[in-house]
């Protein structure tokens, strides 16, 4: 179960807690929320649009600048 | 598409023309994958980024300006990456937490290390250039949301920016809560309270990310706690 998706603190008929451990509560639940967030674009492939955005910024068309992005990441 | 090269780009013109390539990306993955090995072509480029990393260290500090700007480039490349290595996927979790789906928060992530390239001369500093870069998120999550709530009341119906149901971040960030209570908090509430309790950032650096004084912070989690306690006992 995570924080803030089941029973407990928070969910109806138990009422969130109080001061230090509402804190807590909310920490948890935040961090058990974000944990299931996976980037669609992880690991060194999540470079390629950023380097693309970069290489556009100095002026290449963003084709040329996300092939060459894609192109960076190096041939087999 | 950008004409004369250096022009100063169209923001939306480039967030649209991004999400188009991210999209043929997508698509052609499998074939790019048959082509194209990521991990070995990093490893090549950090042998390429340690290479020149000596090259610049040689340099002359009053070598001519090409040679500074290349200096410049190399270390701003390096920066990207290893901040890219190091914090990618934490940004791109809170800026979720400020922005509510996943492909807009990483949209506002690559927006953000970007800029910290460019910015790359003045920061020259990881440390400098990671409080940057959540300032960036928090200010480039907090004009995602103010432009939704305009197109929203210009069409009057559901945000067009929220992802299809294939998304399913959304829909398990939407289970929660305390997430679903943090959504009806004003902005700078409900930023002070990811910082605060996701990113676990102090208030000096919540201060800084969000551009505000630490008293400022300190009423906004204080306000915004209480709201969200006050949401979730009406549940």
């Amino acid at each position: 179960m995570t924080a803030g998706a089941g029973p407990g603190p928070g969910r109806p008929g138990s009422g969130p807690a109080r001061g230090r451990d509402f804190a807590d509560f909310v920490r948890l639940a935040l961090h058990a929320a974000a944990d299931q967030i996976e980037p669609r674009a992880d690991g060194p492939e999540g470079l390629v649009p950023i380097r693309a955005r970069i290489l556009a910024r100095s002026g290449i068309p963003w084709p040329q600048a996300f092939a060459m992005s894609r192109y960076w990441l190096g041939p087999k | 598409m950008r004409a004369g090269g250096r022009e100063k780009p169209d923001s939306h013109e480039d967030v649209r023309l991004s999400q188009l390539y991210q999209q043929i990306t997508d698509l052609q993955a499998p074939r790019f994958g048959v082509g194209y090995d990521v991990e070995k072509g990093m490893e090549r480029y950090r042998a390429w980024l340690d290479e020149h990393d000596g090259e610049a260290e040689t340099l002359p500090p009053d070598a001519f300006w090409v040679s500074g700007t290349a200096r410049a480039e190399w270390s701003a490349d390096r920066a990207v990456v290893e901040l890219y290595a190091e914090q990618y996927r934490a940004l791109v979790r809170l800026a979720a937490l400020l922005v509510r789906d996943t492909p807009t928060a990483e949209e506002v992530v690559q927006d953000a290390f970007e800029a910290m390239h460019g910015g790359w001369q003045r920061l020259r500093d990881t440390e400098k250039a990671l409080a940057y870069l959540r300032q960036a998120v928090v200010n480039r999550s907090r004009s995602v949301l103010r432009h939704r709530t305009v197109v929203d009341k210009n069409l009057q119906k559901a945000p067009p920016d929220m992802p299809s149901a294939e998304h399913g971040a959304l829909v398990l960030l939407e289970r929660s809560a305390v997430v679903a209570a943090l959504r009806d908090l004003p902005d700078r509430q409900r930023e002070a309270i990811v910082l605060r309790y996701y990113a676990d950032l102090s208030e000096a650096e919540i201060a800084t990310a969000m551009g505000i004084s630490r008293g400022a912070v300190k009423s906004h989690t204080a306000r915004g706690m209480t709201a969200l306690r006050t949401a979730l006992e009406e549940l």
